[in-house]
């Protein structure tokens, strides 16, 4: 038998952290508590775990870190900034990061596409832009235009907009009517690599399946 | 699409939303001109056209929007994730200037035009982490270096057709899936298991239902691409 003060320190810590508050999202919270995996350092491609094993990324975090984990330069701007101003109010006020990036952003996006509203995440993202669509309509007198359509297994995030025009199943069945005036297209997106084999242009309805 | 414009009439459609590529459900690349048929139909009725780009833009398909890379301009697209390299939260929505102006007009000129918004819009924080990656981005050429990764990634995991239980191989900008033949009456199980074998491997891979999905970061080599489908032709050979 070995005793605690024996073990490795990072078995020690694990065996120690307490799991029963964190009810981890889009997570299988019983069968992941039975086994956790923590991730303890990051840096360019690769995650370190909390017990010492490097884990290739292959998913950039989620989808996100597309400029590699720990990057030198985001760290520095991000410790920076949290010395200098950690917090702004955007609500009829302003600061003059906020301006830059949105003239940036601005710049780098197709024509026309000129106007940044800022949010906290792609699924307030995604809600701000039906509020927008619906908010556009009303103004320019078209109030009867209120129906937000989604496409069978898109995925808008776990706001209730981004749910109610999601087309994944699971995501949507536990949480009731949803909003009112939702539908969903026919998936379109069946085949392969469109280098290598190029799908038909078709609009995925019904009559084309 | 028509037909359900022509069910639900037009004049009672606000907007339609749609990722350029479906990446939750796991990695669908549009036909061939279906972002085009659908500016064209939404234009012709007066309904928006939203792209959620949230996984898309910033370099996932090679280049900064996926809009630029198929050729067509929606009215709004919406960002996140890859607009900060994920190190603080942030989103944002690019919107057609003059949607904007529209309701900004439609209020009196003293009042407030759009009641919306987050106590945390715009942090400093975040708006900081995003020019800093968006310097990132633009210095070491990651959208450039993401479109030439774009055969390598192609290669590697179609490399993996053979390989048991694998149903499609799908793969756009550096993006690809590996769709794999459910267990009998156990949904997801087989891709679980993958994610596990993935991980003792040393491998961080992404599943849903039961489809693989890899995107790494655009800082990724072609030897660790290779490295990826090492590891994944193994883990395929190793679950059951």
């Amino acid at each position: 038998m070995i005793r605690l003060a024996e073990r490795p320190m990072t078995t020690r810590l694990h065996n120690e952290l307490k799991t029963d508050a964190y009810w981890l999202p889009f997570t299988a919270n019983r069968a992941f508590k039975s086994k956790a995996r923590l991730l303890e350092s990051a840096s360019g491609t690769r995650y370190r775990t909390a017990d010492g094993h490097e884990l290739l990324d292959a998913i950039a975090g989620l989808w996100c870190c597309n400029a590699g984990h720990c990057h030198p330069k985001i760290v520095a701007a991000i410790a920076e900034q949290a010395a200098k101003l950690d917090y702004a109010t955007a609500f009829q006020l302003g600061h003059s990061t906020a301006f830059a990036l949105a003239e940036r952003l601005a710049g780098m996006s197709p024509e026309g596409l000129d106007a940044v509203f800022y949010t906290n995440s792609g699924s307030e993202s995604v809600d701000t832009a039906l509020k927008i669509a619906l908010a556009y309509h009303q103004s320019r007198g078209e109030a009867s235009r209120t129906r937000l359509v989604g496409r069978e297994r898109g995925y808008h995030g776990a706001g209730f907009g981004g749910t109610s025009v999601g087309g994944i199943g699971n995501n949507r069945k536990s949480f009731g009517p949803l909003l009112p005036g939702r539908s969903s297209s026919a998936a379109n997106l069946r085949s392969r690599t469109p280098s290598v084999q190029p799908w038909p242009a078709c609009l995925g309805c019904a009559s084309c399946r | 699409m028509e037909r359900l414009i022509a069910i639900h009439d037009a004049s009672t459609i606000a907007a339609i939303i749609v990722e350029p590529f479906a990446g939750s459900a796991g990695v669908l690349p549009p036909p061939v001109g279906y972002l085009q048929r659908l500016r064209e139909i939404t234009e012709r009725h007066g309904i928006l056209l939203i792209f959620d780009e949230v996984i898309a833009a910033f370099g996932r398909v090679g280049s900064a929007f996926a809009a630029q890379r198929f050729g067509v301009v929606p009215d709004i697209i919406a960002v996140a994730k890859g607009i900060t390299s994920g190190t603080v939260p942030l989103g944002a929505v690019l919107v057609r200037d003059d949607i904007r102006q529209t309701i900004l007009d439609s209020a009196p000129a003293d009042a407030i035009e759009f009641f919306h918004g987050y106590t945390y819009s715009g942090h400093p924080l975040a708006t900081a982490a995003a020019m800093a990656t968006l310097d990132v981005y633009e210095e070491e050429g990651l959208f450039d270096v993401a479109a030439a990764l774009e055969p390598v990634l192609e290669e590697a995991v179609h490399a993996l057709a053979n390989k048991p239980f694998v149903r499609d191989i799908r793969n756009i900008g550096l993006a690809a899936a590996i769709e794999l033949e459910p267990r009998e009456g156990a949904p997801g199980a087989r891709a679980t298991a993958a994610f596990e074998a993935a991980f003792e491997r040393g491998l961080l891979i992404r599943t849903t239902a039961d489809t693989i999905a890899i995107g790494p970061s655009l800082v990724i080599s072609a030897l660790e691409i290779e490295t990826i489908a090492t590891k994944l032709a193994e883990v395929l050979d190793h679950i059951e």
